[in-house]
């Protein structure tokens, strides 16, 4: 700028706009963002708490030892049966009774043997 | 080209005096200039990846946000601008004290010039932009930018004698 005119000019400053519209800015162009990651922790954490609160309520299928308990210890064992059928068809009869029986309330509903294996017993 | 960069803050610091500048040259109060300015500035943000030159888009953003700011308002304000100059009220540059009294004398001559010379002028002392650009924000030919530039020096050249001269 060689006009001393333009000079004078330029030396003058145009006055900002107010912050208050650089905050409004801010919120404009940056609060999609900011407001998407609060979306995003706020679904994170709410997914975690309904995890762990379905882990602890939920019934597990295993034993305290870890193992799956699928005989019920109420049901006569193959020795008993065998017992029975040396005996007399009475006693035998008594134990197929037993056996017809509901099962019990703690009995597993998924799958039941109709004979307990006692392999101490016939070995 | 000045400022840039992919930060939008210092874009705005670079350019928002700028353009509040040019905007107040055609709307009648400061609070409804900086609504311009706020909505063209989003405007030229969102979409700048498709400007062939960035300031020159820059101020094309304003020049639009105010004609339809003009077109889009009340009556009441309609009637305002047909007599749109920048209010008496609110000062247009930032100055010493010692300089006020010249400040107030080369505000009141930028008021006495015709619009389109006047947005000339603005866009290329304090927007800092080149007779190509300020066509490209204008829409009108360079040529043309030019003239009105050398125009409005002169006009406000006389102006400002008249002034001071007793």
């Amino acid at each position: 700028m060689n006009d001393p005119l333009e000079r004078e000019l330029a030396s003058f400053r145009p006055r900002p706009p107010s912050p208050r519209w650089e905050n409004a800015l801010h919120d404009r162009l940056d609060g999609g963002h900011r407001r998407l990651f609060q979306a995003a922790s706020v679904a994170l954490v709410a997914a975690s708490l309904l995890l762990a609160l379905l882990g602890t309520r939920s019934p597990s299928p295993r034993s305290a030892t870890g193992t799956v308990s699928l005989i019920d210890e109420s049901l006569p064992t193959f020795q008993a049966y065998h017992q029975g059928l040396t005996d007399s068809p009475a006693e035998l009869d008594a134990l197929l009774r037993s056996h017809d029986r509901e099962p019990g309330a703690g009995a597993p509903q998924t799958w039941q043997p109709s004979y307990r294996l006692d392999l101490d017993s016939v070995n | 080209m000045r400022g840039g960069g992919e930060d939008w803050s210092s874009w705005f610091r670079e350019y928002g005096p700028a353009m509040l500048l040019f905007a107040r040259q055609a709307l009648p109060d400061l609070a409804t200039a900086e609504d311009a300015v706020q909505e063209a500035f989003v405007r030229f943000w969102k979409s700048r990846a498709s400007a062939e030159d960035v300031p020159a888009y820059l101020f094309a953003c304003v020049r639009n946000c105010v004609r339809e700011i003009q077109r889009g308002e009340s009556r009441r304000l309609r009637r305002d601008q047909a007599t749109a100059r920048p209010e008496l009220t609110e000062a247009l540059f930032d100055c010493p004290l010692e300089r006020d009294e010249r400040r107030t004398l080369v505000e009141a001559g930028l008021r006495q010039l015709p619009c389109e010379q006047r947005d000339v002028l603005v866009l290329k002392i304090w927007g800092g932009l080149s007779f190509p650009q300020i066509a490209a924000a204008l829409d009108i030919p360079a040529n043309t930018a030019a003239s009105r530039y050398r125009y409005a020096l002169e006009k406000l050249r006389e102006l400002l004698v008249e002034v001071t001269t007793p």
